[in-house]
């Protein structure tokens, strides 16, 4: 866990991070988000941060990037994130909304009215009034045009798989950083191994709530009543930057506050 | 250039205190960062990548806004001279082309200037350093880093010496030798992994010979070599401290 | 640029649902003020750095010498800029006026200004010749709601903590002339400031519209009523139970709420401005409980204040080097038990 922290322009020690030497195949590097290649073989970091390695893929791919806790949202293909609709336009066969995504260097989304899970007739198509906060997958990006196309059901299944219009509850915005840990928590077994719990397990063991977590840095939270709601939120954005004891510690003080 | 470091000397006048700075205390803007050094204390926010105005759109790469606020009184030509100066120093080291049709938006607000109105000895390189400091914050894709600094060569009292050099001077050694300054440099350089690459920015003003003015770049580079370690300390401490919930 | 300030629709209908159960997001009471922080400028006179929550405003006061207006010769200038840059908010754009900061700089106008904060007459210099212009720049940082508030009362505590430099009149007659001593030569001398005018906004939330929008939140057509439709209900109510007030709103709930008042007084009771523009109607009740309170947040201020500024004098006067220079040095030492009594209470 103790990476290196580094700065753009700062060189990166491809032999050290990398085994050249052991594996029969050619090992390959994959340059993940914050490097940027130089050709022919210098590969720079672009952002401040922690320089991280990752093998999961296959034990020859190596990927290298920077993790950067701040900054805004990149938009990526497959990322789940949480917008609101703005504006809805095109005709009554082809209609598409407009999503605003906060925290996201291309504000705006675009959604198409037919790319929901019961989307076949007309009649079964959501109709979105602007102010809707929607939870969708990013199915398309292009540096080119910019906007990213949204889609609001799994591809794999065709089913809702609980995207679409999120109803009731609050949202709230955290850190992008803080997203991505939250999704890459829920979603792997890295923490597992060391006993530690994310924020949203702790707050799980003790509190009922539902939670969505957009990778461009915005969750929703519902529950039964607003208090439970107003603490699951503030806990999670005020334990963003604690150590794991100090986190447990006042993820408590405020479900006491809570209580009182 | 050789980089060892900095000693005062008869000719040399350092600063009494290395640059305070500090990133990352603003909850609106993306990225934002102080700069202390001398009596100056500039504030410098960035937001951004996001929408920009139809006006404003380029095709194939972001574009910069640098809006400098002063102090004290309605933005002048010193305003406007310090934005152009900004920008001139940031864009050849900013990635722009990774984020075509966006607005990266600076804004610098001095905070205390440091010196008269009617100069920019000091305010143009801490405004470089803060705006540096704030891109980084802001997570902007960024070639490399950036230092910048301000010597002043005054004439010494006894005229037969030479002229002595002081390194990001405060206010009151601004005022001390008002009468006596023959030039005043502002660099900004760019550098990898520590190490001084090129000259983004050389403004001078007064007069000075060719000699000076190199011997004046081999000083700045000390003096550069060393703000960029301070600025290395703040990223580190920042990286870090969001990095605590892995304790 | 960023517009996506418009709340969303889950986020209006939860704001008020919560507000029925006595909840606000940051678990503060309805009467509660955000943490307040003031600190002044160690090396400046008259610059000072205000956070009140996550808001942040700095101020600085500068001073010049110039010429009073022909139709007021016994008058000194006062003027009060408050520029909101895109560094608040990426919303604000540089350069251009939004609705929002009208109003601010309006009421921060009428608060001090109007209110005669500020002595203009112990400006003059020369009657019809020469006076003081003194300026205020108000720089807003950072923007999480109640920037007219803060932006207030820092404008009110730089204004304490400046001191211009001495003048003197040498000559006589049309050779007289203005001689600026700067700090060096002659210690530089406080305003007269005659009150310390402090802001508070109280939102309004009108309850009532909260039950019906709930209701209708449940049932399926939640999200086809625009909020807009809310603004054109009538809004006047006779119960004044049905009014939430909330005191120093939050951004977020500034975005939401349905009525706004600005009440400015100060430690003397005296009420200074109160800026109530359209939008939901309040009763007369709430107007002077407002108040009441409003005057209460004043005092409390004031004492930050006084207390901040007191400090900053013992951290500048290390070796007493001020209190040698004054020319009032006697007469203050004896007066010294009196001022230390009046910061105490």
């Amino acid at each position: 866990m103790s990476a290196s922290i580094v700065l753009p322009g700062d060189p990166i020690p491809l032999e050290s991070l990398i085994d050249f030497s052991s594996s029969e195949a050619e090992p390959t590097i994959q340059l993940g988000p914050g490097t940027l290649h130089i050709p022919p073989s210098t590969v720079v970091p672009i952002r401040a941060g922690a320089l991280m390695t990752s093998s999961s893929k296959s034990a020859t791919t190596t990927t290298i990037y920077i993790d950067t806790p701040t900054g805004r949202y990149t938009p990526a293909i497959h990322d789940v994130v949480i917008g609101t609709v703005t504006s809805r336009f095109g005709d009554l066969e082809k209609a598409y909304y407009r999503i605003s995504l906060p925290s996201c260097t291309s504000p705006q989304g675009i959604l198409s009215a037919s790319a929901f899970a019961n989307a076949a007739s007309r009649k079964t198509r959501p109709n979105l009034a602007p102010g809707t906060v929607i939870y969708a997958r990013i199915s398309a990006t292009s540096l080119a045009l910019g906007e990213p196309e949204l889609e609001c059901f799994d591809e794999k299944t065709g089913k809702e798989a609980g995207f679409g219009e999120l109803k009731g509850g609050m949202v709230a915005d955290i850190s992008v950083g803080l997203a991505r840990r939250l999704l890459l928590l829920s979603s792997s077994s890295s923490f597992q191994d060391t006993q530690k719990m994310s924020v949203v397990d702790i707050l799980g063991q003790s509190l009922a709530f539902e939670i969505a977590v957009g990778r461009n840095g915005r969750i929703w939270i519902n529950s039964d009543n607003c208090a439970t709601t107003v603490a699951v939120i503030r806990a999670i954005q005020e334990t963003e930057d604690l150590p794991y004891l100090e986190m447990q510690e006042h993820v408590a003080k405020i479900l006491k506050q809570m209580r009182k | 250039m050789a980089q060892t470091s900095l000693k005062p000397t008869a000719n040399v006048i350092l600063p009494p205190t290395t640059p305070l700075a500090s990133a990352s205390f603003l909850f609106r803007a993306d990225g934002s960062a102080s700069w202390q050094v001398g009596n100056a204390h500039l504030i410098a926010s960035v937001s951004g990548p996001m929408e920009v105005s139809k006006r404003d759109e380029q095709p194939t790469v972001a574009t910069l806004e640098v809006t400098v606020r002063p102090d004290i009184g309605v933005s002048s030509t010193r305003e406007q001279f310090l934005q152009e100066q900004i920008r001139k120093a940031i864009t050849p080291v900013v990635v722009l082309d990774l984020h075509p049709r966006t607005l990266i938006q600076i804004v610098v607000q001095i905070v205390e200037a440091g010196e008269n109105k009617t100069h920019n000895r000091i305010a143009l390189s801490a405004a470089i350093n803060a705006t540096y400091l704030a891109l980084l914050d802001a997570g902007i894709p960024l070639r490399s880093t950036i230092s910048a600094c301000t010597i002043i060569y005054v004439s010494s009292p006894d005229s037969n010496t030479s002229q002595i050099a002081i390194i990001n001077p405060d206010k009151r050694q601004l005022e001390k030798n008002s009468d006596r300054i023959a030039s005043v440099h502002t660099i900004a350089y760019e550098l990898k992994g520590g190490q001084i690459e090129r000259v983004l920015l050389s403004e001078s003003s007064g007069q000075f010979t060719q000699d000076q003015l190199f011997e004046c770049y081999d000083l700045a580079a000390k003096v550069c070599a060393e703000s960029n370690g301070v600025l290395r300390e703040v990223v580190t401490k920042s990286v870090g401290k969001h990095n605590a919930w892995r304790e | 640029m960023a517009r996506d300030l418009k709340p969303t629709l889950i986020e209006n209908t939860f704001v008020l649902k919560a507000l029925t159960e006595n909840v606000r997001l940051d678990n503060r009471s309805f009467s509660q003020m955000r943490n307040l922080d003031i600190s002044f400028s160690s090396t400046e006179y008259g610059a000072v750095d205000v956070h009140l929550g996550r808001t942040r405003v700095i101020v600085r006061i500068s001073a010049e010498v110039t010429q009073p207006r022909s139709d007021r010769p016994y008058d000194g200038l006062f003027v009060i800029s408050t520029e909101i840059s895109p560094m608040a908010a990426p919303t604000f754009e540089a350069g251009r006026k939004s609705e929002e900061e009208l109003v601010i700089s309006r009421i921060i106008e009428k608060s001090i200004r109007q209110s005669q904060a500020l002595d203009t007459e112990s400006l003059c210099i020369l009657a019809g010749e020469k006076c003081w212009l003194v300026r205020a720049d108000v720089h807003f940082l950072d923007h999480d709601g109640g920037l007219l508030d803060a932006g207030c009362l820092a404008v009110s505590a730089a204004l304490l903590h400046y001191r211009r430099p001495e003048i003197s009149i040498v000559g006589s007659g049309d050779a007289r002339q203005v001689v600026v001593h700067p700090p060096t030569e002659k210690v530089p001398v406080p305003l007269s400031v005659l009150h310390v005018p402090v802001c508070v906004t109280f939102s309004f939330f009108n309850m009532k519209l909260a039950q019906s929008s709930l209701t209708a939140a449940t049932s399926t057509t939640a999200a086809t009523t625009p909020a807009k439709e809310n603004d054109e209900i009538d809004m006047d109510t006779d119960d004044t139970d049905e009014t939430a007030v909330l005191v120093d709103a939050s951004l977020q709930e500034e975005l939401l709420r349905h009525g706004f008042m600005s009440v400015t007084s100060n430690i003397n009771k005296e009420i200074c401005q109160i800026y109530k523009a359209g939008q939901l109607a309040v009763e007369i009740e709430t107007l002077l409980s407002c108040s009441e309170a409003a005057t209460a947040v004043a005092e409390k201020v004031t004492k930050l204040i006084r207390r901040r500024l007191k400090e900053d004098e013992v951290a500048r006067n290390v070796g007493n080097v001020l209190e040698e220079a004054r020319a009032e040095n006697d007469r203050l030492v004896a007066d010294e038990g009196v001022i230390q009594d009046m910061n105490n209470d």
